[in-house]
């Protein structure tokens, strides 16, 4: 089977290069061993929480933050994107989840600061729009409000922690939380997130919870809830409860596997299937067929079967350690299946700094691939390795992407970035 | 039966992400089912060798194998659940109603005999109550109907295409008593390609014994249906499928679960029908001369079509039909999963699962909807108004063959 461009790799990166590529008209395969983060993250896409790494204080404009970044440490994944290609990149990914219902908001000129599930304040600066509201900044007090069997999300723990955090320079309000007095129907072992969220389609159940919001909740306060208001984009559940209760809402994403994650990925697999593009998940991508400098073609397998994929270009967005893009054993550290050399800390005794909660971070957290100004990795030296080879998101190397909050941007511009690159070869 | 000592090695490998939970079908409309990762990973650090699984929850398990796919890691969910069902069915004792259930084959046996008797008795009410207050079979689902003319019976009357070229054919047991008419149009396909059929001995494949934890019976039939299909496979020619599930059974889980590892042989060898067509196309000996089919069709694909790892080869074969448009739908399973779907208890589950294919196929206007499986098919008949199609249907009318004197049988009735 042949086609113009293959994406390895089903995570944020992956689809969004699919996504461009296609865009230019081109035949697009995606194939991956299995799905990525991104069917489990909290959902927000973080441009630039913090910079230097080490500040203690958010950012306020993402923007002015990667600007400086770019002229300032060379290495790092978005002084090879550029500014241009993530604009670009973001409006191409809102657009993208908006045309399957999930709405996103946001700009690079500020950060929202929203809490979690764990009670922590987080900076990022795209997030659905369900979660707007959410903003530690706005004055008004928050009742967190919950659910008797739900796992993951305690909102006494949630509200206990906010109030012992800080934000140089903001006056969080209170936050109190409550338990909801509405069965949902679970049993000993609990509910998850998932489950709930399916319910929550049901009309006696977004009822029970309008009326228990509208119990529970004083004057002047918004409302949190964890993100279980339903499980596909489209705000219908949203919009219903906000009228029953009569305030402002605003949904915290809980802990992994999260509603939010999977709404995006859904959005995301939607748009790829509407674009022509094929998608197989389940197949180890290896042994790659090297002729004059370019990749000709991958094998793909599933246990004992093998199929050998040709293609004009590849995109290589297989994650870093944690989706396995990267393999490390004692001697070394690997990209597995081009075998390209990795940049960063060589030796184990490197991998971490001294103190666990180093300000700066761990060395083994910026591993990755080295790439030039056309995303192509660059091995050991300053030339690509192969020219029709791109790659993309968390296999790049040079950033700590949870320790600055920049993970979704740096996955997104890059994958955009590299699609197109890839399409228009 | 010996357990391979390595399972249990990928169970390491699993990092917690909860990936698989999020997308197990079963996880997400019961909690009944405590999900891939704790009855799969989690709880077999805690198995021995055939030890009785912790929770009897790995029963609601369907065995699709979505969880293997999405897994990022690689672990083999759902083998690790299979291997806890038998050892559960080997501690506890298979259940009357299963082992009626997966004995289907025999009863279709019978069935062809006398199929508007069967027809009728599966409809009787005496039997939906039986099935219902004693058997716990479930009473609103429709069962497949027997065909007047088993498949069998059709090649050796009325089959008489030769030729050098040669492939095998299994068409397990669902097409020979229940849809013969994919039968024919199966070899009608492939003659149109130069190609003959020839039918190795066959008997069902095994697969609803082995899914309701029968191994020693799914053994049995293995066993008859591996004589003919080696000596097939030793004589070079390749093993064609049209049943995804039949094929899974014979390529991967004979060895797997079956301690047969003569079927290894079988491997490159078996090849679903669609993927061999393709193969013959991408050496350029597919005839390509399509007549333009003008429809808009959805297409369900089979879980166990995605996860024999041969892509998509339906959609690409399709593809060359001028006018045509199908579009694969975002579903992962359809709920039925074989013999799940007709127990009483798990029927509530099955179409809970279904309600996603359900809202899909509502997307579409046309009366028909494809799927290469044919629980799917029954499922999508199940669910909706639309008539299930095997793709090999399109083909065939593509071809022009005979499509006017044959339409394709009834998957099922309604009671
Ligand atoms: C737990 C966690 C939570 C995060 N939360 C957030 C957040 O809330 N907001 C934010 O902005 N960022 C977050 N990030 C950071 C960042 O957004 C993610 O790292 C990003 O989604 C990475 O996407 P990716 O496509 O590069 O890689 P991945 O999502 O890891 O996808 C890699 C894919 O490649 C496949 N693959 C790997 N090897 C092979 C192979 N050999 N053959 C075939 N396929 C292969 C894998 O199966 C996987 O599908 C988070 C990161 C982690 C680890
Ligand atoms: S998807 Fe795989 S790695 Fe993730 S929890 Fe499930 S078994 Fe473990
Ligand atoms: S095989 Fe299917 S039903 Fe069973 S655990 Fe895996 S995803 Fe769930
Ligand atoms: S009938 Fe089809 S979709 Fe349903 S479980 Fe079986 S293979 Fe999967």
């Amino acid at each position: 089977m042949k086609y113009d461009t293959v994406v390895i790799g089903a995570g944020l990166g992956g689809l969004m290069a699919a996504l461009s590529a296609a865009e230019r008209g081109k035949k697009t395969l995606v194939v991956s061993r299995g799905m990525g983060i991104i069917t489990i993250f909290s959902g927000t896409i973080d441009i630039l929480g913090y910079y230097p790494v080490q500040d203690t204080a958010p950012l306020s404009s993402p923007r002015e933050g990667v600007e400086r970044l770019i002229s300032e440490d060379p290495k790092h994944p978005y002084a090879r994107v550029g500014v241009e290609a993530l604009e670009k990149g973001m409006s191409f990914f809102q657009e993208a989840v908006a045309r399957e219902g999930v709405t996103y908001v946001g700009n690079l000129d500020r950060n929202f600061l929203v809490p979690t599930a764990v009670g922590t304040i987080k900076p990022t600066a795209f997030l659905s729009k369900r979660m707007e509201a959410g903003d530690v900044r706005e004055e008004s007090d928050v009742l967190i409000a919950g659910f008797r069997g739900l796992k993951d999300f305690y909102p006494a723990y949630m509200a206990h922690n906010i109030s012992t955090s800080t934000v140089p320079g903001v006056s969080i309000p209170h936050f109190r939380g409550r338990v909801l007095d509405v069965d949902i129907g679970a049993d000993g072992s609990g509910m998850s997130a998932l489950t709930l969220a399916r319910k929550m389609e049901e009309d006696a159940m977004i009822q029970a919870i309008g009326r228990a919001l509208f119990c529970q909740v004083r004057d002047g306060e918004r409302i949190a809830l964890p993100a279980v208001l339903g499980i596909r984009g489209g705000d219908e559940v949203f919009r219903r409860l906000e009228d029953m209760a009569g305030t402002r809402i605003f949904e915290t994403p809980t802990l992994p596997p999260s509603v939010t994650g999977y709404r995006l990925y859904r959005a995301l697999e939607s748009r790829v299937r509407a674009s022509g593009i094929r998608l197989l998940i389940g197949y180890d991508v290896h042994d790659p067929e090297i002729r004059g400098g370019r990749v000709a073609a991958v094998n793909i397998s599933m246990g004992k079967k093998t199929k050998r994929i040709e293609g004009d270009t590849f995109v290589l967005a297989t994650g870093g350690l944690v989706g396995r893009g990267i393999i490390t054993d004692r001697k070394s550290t690997l990209e597995p299946i081009f075998g390209l050399p990795v940049s960063g800390p060589s030796r184990r005794n490197e991998w971490f700094a001294e103190r666990f909660f180093d300000p700066s971070g761990h060395p083994i957290n910026k591993i990755g691939l080295e790439v030039d100004d056309r995303l192509r990795p660059t091995g050991d030296g300053k030339k690509h390795v192969y020219e029709n080879l791109f790659a993309c998101g968390a296999e790049l190397a040079g950033y700590a992407a949870l320790r600055e909050k920049s993970g979704g941007g740096v996955t997104i511009a890059s994958g955009f970035k590299a699609g197109r690159l890839a399409g228009e070869l | 039966m010996t357990v391979k000592t390595d399972i249990r090695y990928p169970t390491d490998q699993c990092i917690k992400c909860t990936i698989c939970v999020e997308h197990c079908p079963v996880v997400k409309v019961t909690e009944k089912f405590l999900g891939p990762k704790q009855v799969g990973p989690d709880f077999q650090r805690f198995r021995s060798e055939g030890d009785e699984p912790h929770d009897a929850s790995v029963e609601y398990c369907t065995g699709c194998r979505i969880c293997d796919i999405v897994c990022p890691s690689g672990v083999n969910i759902s083998e690790l659940n299979t291997r806890a069902k038998i050892a559960l069915r080997a501690a506890r004792g298979i259940p009357v109603r299963d082992r009626l259930l997966s004995h289907a084959y025999m009863f279709g046996d019978l069935a062809s005999f006398a199929a508007p008797a069967a027809n009728a008795f599966l409809k009787l009410r005496p039997f939906r109550w039986m099935s219902d207050k004693i058997l716990h079979l479930e009473k609103d689902v429709k069962y497949p109907s027997y065909s007047k003319q088993p498949f069998e019976k059709w090649i050796r009357e009325s089959y008489h295409f030769e030729s050098d070229k040669k492939v095998a054919y299994f068409f397990g047991c669902f097409t020979n008593n229940n849809d013969p008419s994919l039968g024919r149009a199966v070899v009608r396909v492939l003659e149109r390609n130069g190609y003959q059929a020839v039918f190795p001995k066959q008997d069902c494949c095994g697969l609803p014994l082995l899914g309701n934890g029968d191994v020693r019976g799914a053994r049995k039939l293995a066993k008859k249906n591996l004589e003919g299909l080696l000596r097939a496979a030793d004589d070079g020619l390749d093993i064609i499928y049209s049943s995804t599930s039949c094929g899974m059974m014979i390529r991967d889980d004979y060895e797997t679960y079956l301690d047969l590892p003569e079927a290894a042989a079988l491997f490159d060898r078996m090849k679903e029908v669609s993927e061999f067509l393709w193969g013959l196309y991408e050496a350029g000996e597919l005839d390509t001369d399509f007549e333009p089919v003008d429809l808009s069709i959805p297409y369900h694909v089979p879980c166990h079509l995605r996860s024999l790892g041969i892509g998509l080869p339906a959609l690409d074969l399709l593809g060359l039909i001028p006018e045509l448009h199908v579009e694969e739908l975002e579903t992962y399973c359809c709920g039925l999963a074989g013999t799940y779907g007709f127990k009483s208890e798990k029927y509530d589950i099955s179409l809970a699962i279904g309600r996603e294919l359900e809202r899909e196929l509502g997307r579409f206007d046309g009366p028909y909807a494809l799927s290469d499986c044919e629980a799917c098919r029954m499922q999508i008949e199940n669910l909706s108004s639309k008539k299930g199609l095997h793709p090999i249907f399109i083909l065939q009318r593509a071809y022009g063959l005979d499509a006017a004197e044959e339409e394709p049988d009834t998957a099922s009735e309604q009671r």
